[in-house]
């Protein structure tokens, strides 16, 4: 597991209060019953973590952790 | 003596039961762990790390409260600490009640909560995130934990209580009008069955920097477990608590027909304001009588008939002096014993008239009164029957409990035998 992955999950289990079983990188947000608020906290939470803004259209429900994690390391790279 | 009153059946049919109890406190979590530590008088008064290097720092917060543990992970991030101590004592209190939410009419039951801040803790940390960082670090979460109403809406989330769901505030006597606001939704037949009671998660720097300002707050940081000294010659002031209380209220028939254990009834209400001042009580307790008297009146009791009073008891100088004057006047004829739990769980605020409601039930289905913690000697001033040192074991037919908060809001119930 990638150091930002640990650290992507980490925030979803401790600012968002997912169960740390459910966090594997094919569950959809939606299978994780994240609503529109909850996206957005998530998304704060990832800007204040990784400096990098990942926006609600690229958290949209349908995606998975791993699409999530995806988007998170090309701007990472950009970023780099 | 006996604890029978000359109460009619017709002012019994407004009574309302009092089936459950739920208490997060200072003194401890649960019913059990309350009446263990508050009829021992133990102060909980201590250093409060949260607080360190204000003028005072020293508060009652609820021991071990662990709200991930008690409410899960997620619904624990979604609330205020206020909302997660509502929850957790209206869940306590349903449980007391032998009901079950999953087989009860949901939109039968009620929810009225008293609170003063609300979920202004929250506020206070998101507004210091806004300065740092501006406004893309604020939480949206922010407006589903600061608004005084989030507790009760997240006690009818948790419990699916689908009916009538409000929050009242009164300062520091919001817990006790929430009851009084519960009986009334009982004796409208809008709800069979009222969660009411309150909380208060406010022990915030800006707040207790304010309170410590305006001269309310006990200033004996050198022994904080001897700053809350209601009635004493050496009260300087309150000491700031948190914590939640719930009491489920059911119309004493249906209460009856389940046969539900009945710890109490709470047989009447009043409610009155000074109209005098932000802070001070009206000098000559006008406000505060009218609500007892017309408590009083509402349960069809003489004054004469009550043996215990759950007194405000703050411990400022200002309060228990003109309380224990009124006291004096209403009952003068036979002074009932008088508690303030202040001096063991500090002043809860928009919860303490729930929470010590609480204790006044528990008083008279025990028949025993708890210390005033503190009380060494009584100040002078005071011509009261103050309940020191160890519990008073006796017959309680009916008692008192009263709650007045700034703005010169009072409100004052009375708890009759079962």
């Amino acid at each position: 597991m990638s150091s930002v992955q640990n650290r992507f999950f980490g925030l979803l289990a401790n600012k968002i209060g997912i169960e740390t079983a459910a966090l594997v990188p094919d569950a959809t947000l939606e299978s994780l019953d994240l609503d529109s608020l909850l996206l957005i906290e998530l998304s704060v939470a990832v800007e204040k973590e990784f400096g990098v803004v990942v926006d609600e259209t690229e958290l949209s429900v349908e995606r998975t952790l791993g699409d999530v994690l995806a988007t998170l390391d090309e701007k990472l790279a950009v970023q780099a | 003596m006996t604890g029978a009153t000359t109460r009619t059946t017709r002012a019994e049919r407004y009574d309302v039961a009092v089936t459950g109890l739920g208490l997060l406190t200072p003194a401890g979590i649960g019913v059990a762990a309350n009446e263990a530590r508050v009829w021992s008088g133990e102060s909980t008064a201590t250093r409060d790390e949260a607080l360190a290097g204000l003028p005072v720092d020293f508060s009652c917060r609820v021991p071990d409260f662990d709200p991930v543990a008690l409410l899960g992970r997620r619904a624990a991030l979604r609330m205020d600490r206020v909302s997660q101590l509502g929850v957790a004592a209206a869940r306590q209190a349903v449980a007391d009640a032998g009901l079950d939410p999953a087989a009860w009419d949901g939109a039968r039951v009620g929810v009225v909560i008293g609170t003063s801040f609300g979920g202004s803790a929250s506020f206070e940390r998101e507004y210091d995130s806004f300065v740092q960082g501006g406004a893309s670090v604020v939480s949206p979460q922010l407006m589903v934990k600061a608004p005084v109403n989030m507790t009760a809406g997240y006690i009818a989330m948790d419990c699916q209580a689908l009916g009538p769901n409000q929050v009242v505030s009164s300062a520091c006597a919001s817990g006790t009008t929430a009851i009084g606001y519960g009986r009334m939704l009982l004796e409208s037949g809008a709800c069979d069955i009222v969660l009411a009671g309150g909380a208060e998660a406010a022990l915030t720097p800006t707040g207790m920097a304010s309170l410590y300002r305006m001269g309310a707050l006990s200033r004996r940081g050198h022994a904080p477990a001897e700053a809350s000294r209601p009635f004493d010659a050496d009260r300087d002031g309150f000491v700031a608590g948190e914590g939640a209380g719930v009491l489920v209220l059911e119309r004493l028939a249906d209460a009856r027909a389940r046969r539900a254990r009945v710890h109490a009834r709470i047989s009447g209400f009043g409610a009155s304001a000074d109209g005098h001042h932000p802070s001070a009580p009206h000098p000559g307790g006008e406000g505060a009588e009218r609500a007892v008297r017309a408590a009083l009146a509402d349960a069809c009791l003489p004054a004469r008939e009550v043996a215990h009073i759950n007194a405000h008891g703050t411990s400022t100088p200002l309060n228990d002096v003109t309380e224990s004057r009124m006291i004096g006047r209403v009952f003068g004829e036979r002074p009932p014993a008088v508690t303030s739990a202040k001096g063991v769980i500090g002043h809860l605020i928009g919860a303490a008239g729930a929470v010590e409601a609480a204790y006044t039930v528990l008083a008279v289905a025990r028949g025993s009164v708890p210390p005033t913690a503190n009380l060494g000697g009584v100040d002078p001033e005071i011509e009261a029957d103050v309940v020191a040192k160890e519990a008073r074991p006796m017959a309680i037919g009916a008692a008192v409990s009263n709650s007045f908060g700034f703005g010169g809001q009072n409100a004052v119930v009375v708890v009759t035998a079962a």
